[in-house]
């Protein structure tokens, strides 16, 4: 086999490949409806696809060649394809692509920026829960071992206070609408044992 | 207050925190309170005025948080030792703020008598 055999067989295997990558990210992205929230998988899409194109022409001007269609360029096609490092290097490409299409995670690249925004919001809550809750706490705990018994109580009022606006803050969640229904307060196990 | 106690700046933006820890710590006579302040760039700031023998950091604070100032404290004055005090788990943040620079890393909560007995063990 020739070394431009080579190099075209690569090729195909890349430009499928890469258009199938494409593909999943772009049915990924519409089905999560992320078109402008998450660039970073619509630019890697958009990459894939147009590398997918580059290495597909590759291929459509050798076998172009073979039907005696745009000769010119076809010949000047296989005679790059015939130099060794160039098919070689194709080849790894093809294996490359191969394998990362066979990590069946690309659709984590769909899910990334509602992760991020995800992981945001839940720091967010636990800044608050720590601002509001936890320091008022250690507060009221300094000042009960320091012997400031009212300065305790009222951290301890103002916490509870903060507390239950926290929970109802997320009980009847303002970002996506969420309603309290019937049974939604049911517990695992009784309140008070962890 | 002994004159050869520790000098300390508390970094705290919860005031209420900060003024009962100022007392706990002046009442052990072992360390003198030379500066409060309630965000991280302020802390930079005065650490560099005063160069106190230690520095009780809270890391959640505003315009810069502990974490962030840790080092520059270093650079404004080497010879001062920062204690983080924070109300974040010891689990959660320890390694971080030991890593940037920091000698010890008390979680809020601490009984005071601990909390001297650390600081000081911190100083030696």
């Amino acid at each position: 086999m020739e070394f431009w055999m080579i190099g075209a067989l690569a090729n195909t295997a890349i430009t499928a490949t890469y258009l199938a990558i494409a593909l999943i990210i772009f049915r990924g992205i519409g089905a999560a409806g992320q078109w402008r929230a998450n660039p970073l998988a619509l630019a890697t899409g958009c990459i894939f696809f147009t590398c997918s194109v580059s290495h597909g022409l590759r291929v459509a001007h050798l076998l172009l060649l073979l039907l005696g269609v745009e000769a010119e360029i076809g010949a000047a096609t296989r005679q790059v394809f015939s130099a060794w490092h160039i098919s070689a290097w194709d080849s790894l490409t093809a294996a490359m692509a191969l394998w990362y299409f066979s990590q069946r995670r690309i659709s984590a690249l769909v899910r990334g920026a509602q992760i991020f925004e995800d992981v945001r919001v839940r720091q967010g809550e636990a800044f608050e829960i720590h601002d509001n809750v936890v320091q008022r706490l250690a507060n009221a705990k300094m000042a009960l071992d320091s012997g400031e018994t009212q300065e305790c109580l009222r951290e301890v009022e103002t916490t509870l206070a903060a507390s239950r606006k926290i929970i109802s803050d997320l009980m009847g969640d303002k970002r996506t609408g969420h309603v309290v229904r019937p049974g939604d307060l049911r517990r695992q196990s009784p309140a008070g044992r962890s | 207050m002994s004159e050869s106690a520790y000098t300390v700046i508390l970094a705290d933006d919860m005031v209420p925190y900060r003024r009962l820890v100022r007392t706990v710590l002046e009442k052990s006579g072992s360390f003198r309170v030379v500066g409060e302040v309630g965000d991280g760039a302020e802390v930079i700031e005065l650490t560099k005025a005063v160069k106190p023998d230690l520095v009780l950091l809270d890391l959640g604070m505003p315009e810069m948080d502990g974490l962030e100032v840790l080092s520059q404290i270093s650079a404004a004055s080497p010879a001062t030792k920062v204690v983080i005090l924070s109300g974040f788990s010891e689990e959660c943040m320890a390694a971080r703020g030991l890593s940037l620079g920091a000698v010890r890393y008390l979680e809020k909560g601490i009984h005071p008598k601990a909390l001297v007995q650390e600081l000081l063990a911190a100083m030696r």
